[in-house]
């Protein structure tokens, strides 16, 4: 079973990827900061991780999580989805320097997200 | 008759006798002796000879026919050569009556019948001797006379040409000295008005109108001036001799249309003088009668002329005398007209240059913007006063500095590509207070009569201001972009649920719990999503200030603040609410419903962020000219780091704890409400123990002065 980690610091997002998610078979994680979101996905290596970027609650950001885990070799094959409000070209490149494996913008479509989970982790 | 032709060497002798046989010997004796022999056989005829031949000597007979002898001697003596013309008497009467009526007849001798030939010859002899000696003394005479008369001619002559060499030279002397008198007199005027200064141009004119007035012995001199347009003329000098009345006062604004005649003439550049007002033509009545009553007899004008154009006239006049006016006069007055032409043009350019100059100077004295010329190096030469308001030096303080040495080391390179092209650059310059400031220069290059470049001129103008003006735009227009981009973000994150949930709920079966969940959510966020675009339309207006109008009136903050508490109350339960107010007055001008905005803000913001409840204590008191709001809670509290963020746009404090829902846009409206106010607003916070917001309004009289 794969698994898969939810990362947004509003609860109403977390609560509509995880039901949008709930057909698939999947083991689903949750955090509400980086800095929560780093520890988890060193401590159970999750398949995929679906990361928000603006997280006031932590220290770090979804776009500095991105480059540590991408910066260890244990943590690198990670497929990291972004998730996030940030939708200009300005903030996808950004999100694509610090090594993000795919771009999702908010408001997006539920099941447009299960299509593309589907199609990373098969 | 026989007659032989007297030869020049030869005497002649003329003898009268009617003895033919007589005159026959006398002719051959004399011949024999060589003289020439004219006869006569009678009285009357011998004196005929005599008239006709003039012979040198007369031998006539007493006895003959007709006229006798004596006779014939007195006729022959009286004739003009008989005079001195020896006449001898041949007579046989040897009587002394006869002797005495021969002397008496003018005889000079007698020689008696026979004749004695030798004694005849001999007398003959004699008296031509003595003719001739007699002749020679004469002639002699004679000569010497004509010499005498000759040279007495000569020498008169002589002397009235020498009268007259005398006379010619004195004049030429005297000619002479008067035109060195007159030289002089045209090389010290022409001298005096040379580099004369032009403010002394007038005292000029009328020191040389004295001169020549008493060099030329005339009562009047005098010199009109046209107007730029020719149409009248004044008299600006005269000079006048002793005891002739000045009309100089009469003279002046005259229309030179009065004067058809005279103004045509000088216009040709033809000179007018007369001796008499008479010799005028007819056409010039104007002129005479002006002339008449000015008591000009005699009068000379000449033209002034500016640029081969009428400029005025130069003239004297003769009062007492009518005068002809020599050509020296006429030479005189046009030098000296040329003289005061040059003075007076010199004076108008100059007048003219300084007028410009003065122009010049008090238009770059009055202006904002600097001037300053500099030379081919970039030497300043010229600065405007104004460098001293915008950049602080002194325009004296800058001359002979290069105008580079104070352009920012980045902004050179810029500076001097635009003086090449005559264009305008933005540059940097040191004030004098070691700050830059920003400058707009315009410069061109200038040139010399060459075409070389001898220097370069700046118009330069302070752009601090819009400098400063445009940096600021620039960083408005950073925050608005980065204003929308945040509030994109902000609208985005209730659209995901909404967008999201109402997806699921159309493709997805529920059960009913689940269903109303999902729909809670979606309405929930809708309504978020409605907030927050209602606060960035209010904090849109509140930022574009000039959009929003204040609806001051007075209000009451104690009694606002107990009407606006009551909601809360019941939807708050656990706090406690607490009201303490002086009694005092605490009336603020203000909006009521932008403070009521304020006060709603900071109640809801102490119950949200004390979730357990507890007290929550609004005190308001008057400070000095406030009103202060303070409302203190014992919730959460603040860290230091959100302390400093709490009144940005967005901020939220907490945005991960579900139970606090906002916007992030309250207090920041909040602030600018009460900046609009004229007020402050701040915090006390301690974390974990609680907060307190603090704002404060000037008292309504404070505002309703200036209003």
């Amino acid at each position: 079973m794969k698994t898969i980690l939810i990362v947004d610091d509003q609860p109403e997002v977390r609560e509509l990827v995880s039901v949008t998610l709930e057909i698939g078979d999947y083991k689903i994680l949750m955090a509400d900061n980086g800095d929560k979101a780093l520890a988890m996905a060193q401590r159970e290596h999750p398949d995929l991780m679906l990361l928000d970027i603006q997280m006031p609650g932590g220290s770090i950001d979804g776009i500095r999580v991105c480059q540590l885990l991408k910066s260890e070799p244990q943590t690198r094959d990670i497929y990291i989805l972004m998730l996030t409000a940030k939708g200009q070209e300005w903030d996808r490149q950004q999100g694509f320097d610090a090594g993000v494996d795919g771009y999702f913008v908010k408001p997006f479509s539920p099941l447009d997200l299960m299509m593309k989970v589907e199609e990373v982790l098969a | 008759m026989n007659v032989v032709q007297p030869s020049e060497d030869k005497f002649s002798v003329l003898v009268i006798d009617d003895d033919s046989s007589i005159r026959r010997l006398v002719r051959m004796r004399l011949q024999n002796q060589g003289y020439l022999i004219l006869e006569a056989e009678s009285g009357e005829e011998g004196i005929k000879t005599f008239e006709m031949f003039h012979p040198d000597l007369v031998l006539v007979d007493v006895l003959m026919s007709g006229i006798d002898g004596f006779e014939t001697c007195r006729r022959i003596c009286q004739l003009p050569e008989g005079a001195t013309t020896p006449v001898l008497v041949l007579t046989a009467l040897n009587d002394t009556q006869s002797i005495e009526q021969a002397f008496n007849s003018g005889a000079i001798d007698f020689v008696t019948k026979p004749i004695q030939w030798t004694e005849l010859l001999h007398r003959i002899r004699r008296l031509l001797q003595l003719k001739r000696a007699e002749e020679t003394l004469r002639d002699h005479r004679a000569h010497l006379e004509v010499q005498v008369q000759q040279r007495t001619a000569e020498l008169t002559e002589a002397n009235q040409a020498l009268q007259q060499e005398i006379q010619v030279r004195s004049n030429v002397e005297a000619a002479l000295k008067r035109r060195i008198e007159l030289e002089n007199l045209i090389t010290n005027i022409s001298t005096h008005f040379i580099n004369i200064n032009p403010l002394k141009v007038d005292e000029g004119i009328q020191m040389a109108l004295s001169t020549i007035g008493n060099f030329a012995t005339v009562d009047r001199s005098y010199v009109f001036l046209f107007s730029d347009n020719g149409s009248w003329m004044d008299n600006i000098h005269e000079w006048c001799a002793e005891g002739i009345v000045p009309q100089i006062d009469l003279l002046k604004s005259i229309p030179t249309a009065v004067f058809p005649w005279l103004i045509q003439k000088l216009a040709r550049l033809e000179n007018v003088y007369f001796k008499d007002a008479d010799e005028l033509p007819p056409e010039a009545y104007v002129e005479v009668k002006f002339f008449t009553r000015r008591q000009s007899k005699s009068v000379v004008m000449v033209p002034i002329v500016y640029n081969s154009v009428l400029a005025g006239m130069l003239g004297f006049d003769s009062v007492c005398e009518a005068r002809s006016w020599s050509n020296d006069i006429v030479s005189l007055l046009k030098i000296v007209g040329e003289i005061f032409s040059h003075a007076l043009e010199h004076r108008r350019t100059e007048q003219t240059l300084l007028h410009r100059e003065k122009q010049l100077s008090e238009i770059t004295d009055a202006m904002l913007d600097i001037v300053i010329k500099t030379g081919v190096d970039g030497e300043i030469e010229f600065a405007s006063p104004s460098c001293w308001t915008l950049l602080g030096y002194q325009p004296e303080a800058l001359l002979n500095k290069s105008i580079y040495d104070n352009v920012h080391p980045d902004d050179l390179l810029l500076m001097k590509a635009a003086i090449q092209n005559d264009g305008i650059a933005e540059y940097r310059f040191l004030h004098v207070n070691g700050a830059y400031v920003w400058l707009e220069a315009l410069s061109n290059l200038l040139f010399d009569g060459n075409g070389c470049v001898e220097g370069m001129v700046f118009a330069i103008r302070d752009i601090t201001e819009r400098k400063d003006a445009e940096r600021e735009l620039q960083d408005l227009n950073r925050l608005k972009t980065e204003f929308l981009s945040t509030a994109a973000h902000e609208l985005r994150t209730p659209l995901t649920s909404i967008r999201g949930f109402s997806e699921i709920l159309i493709t997805r079966d529920f059960q009913a719990d689940r269903q109303m969940r999902y729909m809670r959510l979606i309405n929930e966020q809708a309504t978020q999503l409605g907030k927050i675009i209602d606060d960035l339309l209010d904090i849109s207006r509140l930022e574009a200030k000039r959009n929003l109008t204040l609806v001051r009136e007075p209000v009451n903050l104690a009694t606002l603040t107990r009407e606006l508490i009551q909601p809360f109350i019941e939807v708050a339960p656990s706090h406690q609410f607490q009201i303490e107010s002086q009694l005092n007055d605490m009336c603020v001008f203000a909006d009521p419903n932008r403070i009521s905005q304020v006060i709603k803000n900071l109640i809801s913001n102490a119950i949200k962020y004390s979730p357990n409840g507890g007290a929550v204590t609004i005190t308001l008191v008057s400070v000095q000219a406030e009103v202060q709001f303070q409302i203190k809670d014992h919730g959460v509290g603040l860290t230091q780091e959100q302390q400093v963020h709490i009144f940005e746009k967005f901020y939220r404090a907490d945005a991960s704890n579900t139970a606090i829902s906002g916007t992030g846009l309250g207090l920041a409206i909040s602030k600018l409400i009460i900046d609009l106010h004229g007020g402050r607003i701040w915090l006390d916070s301690e974390y974990e123990v609680g907060t307190s917001f603090y704002f404060s309004v000037p008292h309504m009289y404070q505002e309703a002065i200036p209003a």
